[in-house]
């Protein structure tokens, strides 16, 4: 059996157990089909929802940019998104509003207005060319940092501490409906992003050659930015910043299933809907931290795991180049 | 396919490197791009694939103007092999030369038939099939120039563009470039390319556009471009002549210690009856 078959069948079996297992585990407290159904099962399925989001879209930024250090953060929509939360936790802004998160509409609102910054720039010089495009991305994600902190600044202490809660992620929801909104965003990203594989397959080969070949390069590219955009922008509003699976996850299933794309999106897909939720489960647990019952941010066991994972592929990959 | 290119002018970097182009390739007929480092041979082939916007004038495709087709009925129209490849390398060759298709398939189908069989020939005639499950990073320069081509043969265009296709390639792997050129021109393909090599045009029996300083200085066969007066004008270097009495062609060789125009050298010509 070949290796891609071998990995695309492992991947499935492990979304099938994770799906079964994890939200069984890592549940202090009250213990009732209510509780499964309102709490444990949505938080599973948005973190999975979410970890298929963010691997997708890393996937389709690293190759626009053909750069491996491209993640869905770069394009400044995380930080745009954890502006405005951030703004809104400082104004008192909670609550719903016809059944969705009024934070969670304004991080939204964040995320859309930094993308359409991004792509303004980008647009406005040298017709939207990556090199542009990444480092619109990264000024607005350093502006909207250093405004965020300016915001911290003048917010009170339990207002500091709701902005920093929001800023580490989470995966926890109360109910399916944010599972729902978020769905929104995934799924035309994903559609779009699997729509155009060949086109993605050609830009990581170069422009010049996509053009020569057939794609019309700024088109692709404009279509990639907004699906990668619209999908990070979905996961972010309901769950805040989670770092690291947008990353990791291309690189760990290029190395199983080459980096076609047509087998490394659905590979990536399935790999980050297994990751979040198990790294969430983990989290939640509370083994990590032997004798207390508080959950540690998912966040920052993405970043361990995925951190550690990402050095031993660095350092385990036999390169033969010339010794400088 | 008629390429035609009409009183061109680009510019890039905010020089005018095409300054009043005019050209045109016949159906079927191989034409070599010729000129010193920066007379305009790459930018020329770069607008006549769209890929570039003209200043003044126009380059038209079968009577259409470039500008008017997309991307994808250009590239059914024209390959192209670049000169660079700046891109992954990380990808089987099987899977660069199906990029050849792409024009053809529409985006969620998978390979038709028709393709597979259009990614088969191409692989058969451009001997690449012994790589086809390497990745491109693990070959030779030679080997990945007959990667690119078969991916360009795989495009299945009536016409096929190539940027200097001759760079890093060893005795070897020139010959069989040459003979593949000779293959496809035979079969109908119209080639342009662009080349430093001087006998490359001969070998493909090509007619030659000399280009200096962003216009067209020479336009004839092969024969008449091999002059001395005129090379040493066109790129300011001594050359040197030799004739290979079997074949009867001429090759020309630049030869520093000889003043320009001076001929009659011998010389072993490895390539005589490629």
């Amino acid at each position: 059996m070949s290796r891609v078959r071998v990995t695309f069948i492992g991947l499935a079996l492990l979304l099938a157990a994770t799906l079964a297992v994890t939200p069984l585990i890592g549940w202090p407290g009250v213990d009732s089909h209510r509780v499964l159904w309102t709490l444990r099962v949505p938080r599973v399925l948005m973190a999975v929802a979410a970890g298929a989001g963010l691997a997708v879209a890393g996937t389709t930024l690293q190759s626009l940019f053909r750069n491996p250090l491209a993640d869905p953060y770069v394009l400044g929509v995380s930080s745009g998104a954890s502006l405005a939360a951030a703004w809104a936790v400082l104004h008192g802004v909670s609550g719903l509003w016809w059944g969705l998160s009024k934070l969670s509409l304004v991080a939204l609102g964040g995320a859309v207005a930094c993308v359409l910054i991004v792509y303004g720039v980008a647009r406005l010089k040298q017709g939207f060319s990556t090199g542009t495009l990444l480092l619109a991305g990264v000024t607005v994600s350093f502006i909207s940092s250093a405004l965020i902190v300016l915001t911290m600044f003048r917010a009170g202490q339990h207002d500091i501490q709701a902005i920093i809660k929001w800023l580490m992620g989470s995966c926890e929801v109360a109910g399916i409906d944010p599972v729902l909104d978020a769905a929104v965003f995934l799924f035309p990203g994903v559609g779009a992003a699997i729509y155009m594989h060949r086109e993605l397959d050609l830009l990581m080969m170069g422009e010049l050659v996509a053009a020569a070949r057939g794609v019309s390069v700024r088109r692709a590219r404009r279509r990639a930015y907004f699906a990668a955009s619209i999908m990070t922008a979905g996961v972010v509003a309901q769950c805040g910043p989670i770092g690291f699976v947008g990353l990791v996850i291309p690189h760990v299933m290029r190395f199983f299933v080459g980096p076609s794309h047509r087998l490394l999106l659905p590979a990536a897909m399935l790999a980050g809907a297994i990751f979040l939720p198990v790294c969430d489960a983990i989290a939640r647990s509370g083994i990590l931290i032997p004798g207390s019952s508080r959950q540690i941010p998912v966040g920052v066991l993405t970043n361990l795991v995925g951190g550690g994972f990402f050095l031993y592929l660095l350092l385990g990959r036999r390169e033969e180049r010339p010794i400088l | 396919m008629r390429i035609e290119v009409s009183d061109l002018a680009v510019r890039r970097g905010g020089r005018l490197v095409l300054d009043g182009v005019s050209l045109k390739v016949e159906p079927g007929q191989t034409v070599a791009l010729v000129g010193p480092n920066g007379a305009g041979k790459t930018t020329l082939l770069l607008a006549m694939l769209g890929l570039l916007p003209a200043e003044r004038g126009r380059v038209t495709i079968d009577g259409r103007p470039v500008e008017s087709l997309s991307r994808r009925e250009i590239a059914r129209r024209v390959a192209y092999v670049p000169q660079f490849h700046e891109g992954f390398l990380g990808f089987r060759v099987r899977d660069i030369i199906a990029t050849g298709r792409y024009a053809h398939v529409e985006p969620l189908a998978p390979l038709s038939a028709e393709d597979e069989a259009a990614i088969r020939a191409a692989v058969d005639r451009c001997g690449v099939r012994e790589f086809l499950d390497r990745t491109a990073d693990t070959l030779s320069g030679g080997e990945r120039q007959k990667v690119w081509l078969a991916t360009a043969v795989a495009q299945g265009s009536p016409a096929l563009f190539l940027d200097e296709p001759t760079n890093m390639l060893d005795p070897r792997h020139f010959a069989e470039l040459v003979r593949l050129l000779r293959e496809l021109a035979a079969s109908g393909r119209t080639i342009v390319v662009v080349c430093h090599d001087l006998n490359l045009p001969g070998l493909l029996d090509a007619r030659v556009a000399g280009l200096r300083g962003g216009r067209v200085a020479f336009e004839g066969s092969t024969a008449d471009f091999l002059q001395p007066g005129r090379l040493a004008a066109m790129f300011d270097a001594p050359f040197a002549w030799a004739r290979d009495e079997r074949t009867g062609r001429t090759f020309v060789y630049v030869d520093t210690a000889l003043a320009p125009g001076a001929g009659g050298v011998d010389r072993a010509c490895l390539l005589a009856d490629s």
